[in-house]
């Protein structure tokens, strides 16, 4: 899986988004930063198709990728290890996603308040131009005490301009 | 379509089969849904919570199971294609079993939308509620 195009802050090696087993069940990865943009993906499999019919991978895997890439977007913004949570999300589906073909997004925390981050961010194939969904959402800050734990893939997404 | 029916649609679709989403039952504008608790689908290791992803799943599978459950009596046999959710995230989900009781809040000619309220202990405190919109079509020829 290679990002299908250039990122300002690409990591060494993509990351994996483990720190939620959901994440690591589907195989979500962090492939790089610009600004308060993200980028991340996920790898085609079988397992993840909801349609049959049309070979589509289920929108709860895109909905999934979407709001965990949020996630990552507002921790990124803050450059701080807080407990988020999303509190709405909405998702444009503008074409089924093709099968056999990775899964891509670019998720932007474009605006934060003292409570509450704002992002929209669009998923796509091989061609960003021709998203397949597309989505904005609102997060609460400091929604709670849970801040996950620190582990070296969630530290790595913290690290501004690039790899140390 | 019998719960039977939406059952055997339901394991056809591979990352539903995987995740357990069943029907328990049919009322008149809807379905029961259920899907069990998995180490999974957890989202917050912390709390613990059920990720908001792992949530939508198993409520745009509900919404889909109950736009073709909806849109069968007009003849609309293909799976629903979905055009937007939206999404309210109330309440944490728990590390237990969700349910959804889904409602056709319109069936049209080839437009369904379903309103999904998801919920742990009390259907009456839901941890989630998805709005659904999903475009019915025939293949021709079925």
């Amino acid at each position: 899986m290679a990002f299908p195009f250039d990122i300002k802050e690409p990591l060494d090696e993509a990351v994996d988004m483990g720190w939620t087993p959901f994440g690591r069940h589907i195989g979500l990865k962090v492939y790089g930063f610009s600004d308060d943009e993200i980028y991340t993906g996920l790898a085609w499999r079988e397992e993840l198709i909801g349609n049959p019919q049309n070979m589509s991978v289920h929108g709860g895997v895109i909905t999934a990728l979407i709001d965990q890439s949020f996630g990552a977007a507002v921790i990124r913004k803050l450059q701080e290890h807080i407990a988020i949570a999303t509190i709405e999300l909405r998702l444009d589906y503008m074409r089924p996603a093709k099968p056999y073909q990775d899964i891509y997004c670019r998720a932007t925390c474009y605006h934060t308040t003292r409570q509450i981050a704002f992002l929209r961010g669009s998923v796509f194939q091989d061609d960003p131009e021709k998203p397949i969904a597309s989505g904005v959402a609102t997060f609460m800050i400091n929604a709670n005490r849970s801040a996950p734990p620190i582990d070296a893939n969630r530290e790595a997404l913290m690290k501004r301009g690039g790899q140390s | 379509m019998t719960r039977d029916d939406i059952k055997a649609l339901l394991t056809t679709m591979p990352f539903v089969r995987d995740l357990g989403v069943d029907v328990l039952d049919i009322h008149k504008n809807g379905l029961i849904c259920y899907m069990p608790f998995a180490e999974k689908l957890i989202g917050n290791v912390v709390l613990p919570a059920i990720h908001g992803g792992a949530i939508s799943t198993f409520l745009e599978s509900s919404s889909v199971a109950t736009a073709n459950w909806s849109a069968s009596d007009f003849g609309l046999t293909d799976i629903a294609l979905p055009v937007s959710v939206s999404l309210e995230y109330l309440r944490s989900a728990k590390p237990q079993d969700l349910y959804a009781r889904t409602e056709v809040v319109k069936q049209g000619r080839r437009l369904v939308q379903v309103i999904c309220h998801c919920y742990q202990d009390d259907p009456e405190k839901p941890v989630t509620i998805m709005h659904a919109s999903f475009i019915m079509t025939k293949s021709q020829g079925a």
